[in-house]
């Protein structure tokens, strides 16, 4: 076996209804882990599971040492659910990953590659998820406008698989957005970043095909979260309109002063209508997203909330156990 | 042994066992102390925190804590010479995965009459603010074991406790009159010998004894428990400093070796083992033939992110020792002393405490169970 590294890393990685395969990961996790590291820890947060992931999780609590399961009150999400875990990780590098995708064997270069000098290492998968043409045009007109507008360089096919140095999630953790996207809280706080390719696992049947209302929701909600451009655009929408209805404005009194017979204008009034409300609504679509986001940043509610934390409890194994075991007397 | 007869015999000698011996002693009973290792007090009654409870560990059970804060005074008077105080106690109170707020936690120690002021900028300064939320100064004390073991054995001399060391208790019997046959074994002799009263106080060996002497066992927890040794950087040389409520540490002055011990919630346990509950095993046995790696990693790691400065502390070594618990703890905050009589045994008494100065409601328990 090669020498241990001296290193304490921490995996973090969130479950939801992921009974099926928990126990396989957590033990594979564990494996190379123990393989690699001399110290380490496997944080486990259980995302409201409604399924019996805890209970088979809290079984391997006394079989495999240095694991951790975090239990939040109810499904948060991914996103806050590995958030929770980076609050509790205490190592050097903070390997986030997705049990139901990502290879556990894959970690110890992942945490090289993140030892030699970058903050941040970000997988990426190999086998793009398939999108339809029109996906993969709005995908590309998304990218194109985050880099362009956003100044966020999302990689294409970036997963939730990354490595963290302690710096890097020091930091992170201090973001309390309610909008929470790793992937994005990442490039926002900078340091250097390495990529990594991969081929994801699939575990736990087929993952969920991408949801073209979902992709959106999470387009406007990144926008949304991360710039006030879009804010300012219609803002200079709004100005643009109040100009051109001025200029209406000295039309009509021109066409008044002007003309004898005015009872024609149909057309120019209801054409104008039309520009103005088309202004209007886009200009309060994206208030009422901007509202939203006040709304909720105001609240200041905790982002999570936990049910309890258990810990490994493992005994010497049968055959070390020195004493004999004795009938007990009790009545 | 000196006689065939005592009034009262103590087996264990530990805190408890050897504090209840002097007591009884003092009243004029004639009492013998039966203590399996070589010295007095070397295992739990050492190995642990050195911490006078003041009511501040308990903030969420209301009676540990008064109780606590009404014991504080009375330890401090009497075991005068073993108390250290010449260090600042901070308490804090974390952010996040803490079973109570800072203002909880303030409003609690208030309703108690424990003292707590805010701490001083300097001492805030020393904690991570994103994660810390309050850090308050309180009254608490540390004890020198070695120096409490000393005024224990003094204790004993003076009321005329007869002690043997190296000498194992390896059954109780009933016995004419409801007195109690205690068989002993020491370094290849062995004898019986006759007391009124005897008085389980081993601790962790508690069901050790009464399975041998066929009594039922009592549902106990044991965990396989380390505190790290370390030396803290100049500017925590002088503090004492708790986080809590919920997974945290500890980092308290540990008198006799002139460290720090650094304990943790999450990390100080090795594992657990319930006795009477999926087979017996003792606690000393298992204790010896356990692996004991270090968890300092683990704990120093957690705890610099909530005070940096213990990321350049020194680990010297690890004090390890079996903890033993009321199963009844894991569910509450409380620590209450387990006190058992006639336990299977007319005038069996189990005397167990989780806190050295928890030794009055023992000596107070017996007095009115016995009179």
């Amino acid at each position: 076996m090669t020498k241990k590294e001296d290193v304490f890393v921490s995996v973090v990685a969130p479950l939801r209804n992921a009974a099926p395969y928990a126990a396989d990961v957590v033990r594979e996790t564990a494996d190379v882990l123990r393989e690699h590291y001399a110290n380490y820890e496997v944080v486990l947060v259980d995302d409201g599971s409604e399924d019996d992931t805890a209970e088979r999780v809290r079984a391997l609590l006394a079989e495999i040492p240095c694991l951790r399961m975090i239990r939040l009150s109810r499904a948060f999400g991914m996103e806050i659910a590995a958030g929770a875990g980076l609050e509790s990780a205490i190592g050097d590098f903070v390997v986030v990953m997705n049990p139901r995708s990502d290879p556990p064997r894959l970690i110890p270069a992942m945490v090289e590659k993140c030892r030699s000098g970058a903050g941040i290492v970000t997988g990426i998968s190999k086998s793009t998820r398939p999108r339809p043409a029109l996906g993969r045009a709005g995908a590309a007109l998304f990218h194109w406008y985050t880099r362009r507008y956003l100044h966020i360089d999302l990689v294409p096919g970036a997963t939730d698989f990354r490595v963290l140095s302690r710096q890097a999630v020091n930091a992170v953790t201090q973001i309390k957005d309610r909008y929470r996207q790793l992937r994005l809280l990442t490039a926002t706080v900078g340091f250097r970043s390495h990529t990594f390719e991969y081929e994801p696992v699939s575990r736990g049947g087929a993952p969920a095909r991408p949801s073209w209302w979902g992709d959106l929701t999470d387009a406007i909600d990144i926008v949304v979260a991360n710039s006030m451009h879009p804010l300012r655009v219609v803002s200079r929408l709004g100005l643009l309109a109040s100009g051109l209805n001025l200029l209406y404005l000295c039309y009509v009194v021109a066409v008044y002063l002007i003309k004898k017979d005015v009872m024609e204008g149909w057309t120019t009034l209801s054409f104008q209508h039309g520009v103005m409300f088309f202004m209007i609504f886009c200009i309060l679509t994206v208030l009422c997203e901007y509202c939203g986001r006040i709304l909720e940043e105001t609240r200041n509610r905790p982002l999570y909330f936990i049910n309890d934390e258990l810990n490994s409890s493992v005994l010497l194994s049968d055959e070390s156990r020195r004493n004999v075991v004795r009938e007990s007397a009790a009545p | 042994m000196k006689r065939e007869r005592y009034d009262v015999a103590v087996v264990g000698g530990g805190f408890f066992g050897a504090s209840l011996a002097a007591y009884l002693a003092g009243r004029g009973a004639s009492v013998v102390l039966l203590e399996r290792g070589g010295e007095l007090m070397q295992r739990a009654s050492y190995v642990n925190q050195a911490r006078v409870h003041n009511g501040y560990h308990y903030p969420r059970s209301i009676l540990t804590a008064l109780r606590s804060r009404v014991n504080f005074p009375r330890f401090v008077r009497d075991f005068e010479p073993c108390i250290v105080s010449s260090f600042e106690k901070y308490y804090a109170v974390p952010r996040n995965f803490s079973k109570v707020s800072a203002r909880q936690f303030q409003l609690f120690m208030e309703r108690v009459g424990a003292p707590i002021r805010a701490a001083p900028d300097r001492v805030r300064s020393l904690f991570n603010a994103d994660l810390i939320e309050d850090v308050f100064l309180v009254t608490e004390y540390a004890f020198d074991a070695v120096i409490l073991a000393d005024l224990a054995r003094r204790r004993m001399e003076e009321t005329g406790v007869e002690v043997a060391l190296s000498t194992r208790v390896v059954r109780l019997a009933a016995a004419a009159g409801d007195r109690i046959d205690v068989a002993w074994q020491a370094d290849g002799r062995e004898g019986v010998l006759n007391a009124g009263r005897v008085l389980n106080c081993t601790y962790s060996q508690i069901n050790e004894l009464l399975l041998a002497s066929g009594l039922p066992p009592i549902p106990l927890k044991h965990e396989l428990t380390e505190m790290a040794l370390i030396e803290v950087p100049e500017e925590l040389q002088s503090l004492g400093i708790t986080v809590m409520c919920g997974p945290f540490f500890s980092a308290m002055p540990f008198p006799p070796r002139r460290l720090h011990t650094l304990s943790h919630v999450r990390y100080t346990p090795h594992c657990s083992w319930h006795d009477a509950r999926g087979g017996y095993r003792n606690a000393y046995d298992y204790f010896a033939g356990a692996e004991k790696r270090t968890h300092f990693p683990h704990m120093v790691r957690d705890a610099m992110r909530y005070l940096p400065a213990l990321g350049r502390a020194r680990y010297e070594d690890s004090l390890w020792e079996v903890k033993t618990v009321l199963p009844q703890s894991e569910v509450d905050d409380s620590r209450p002393i387990l006190f058992k009589k006639d336990h299977g045994l007319k005038n069996l008494f189990c005397i167990m405490g989780g806190k050295i100065d928890n030794i009055y409601d023992a000596i107070d328990e017996f007095v009115e169970a016995t009179r």
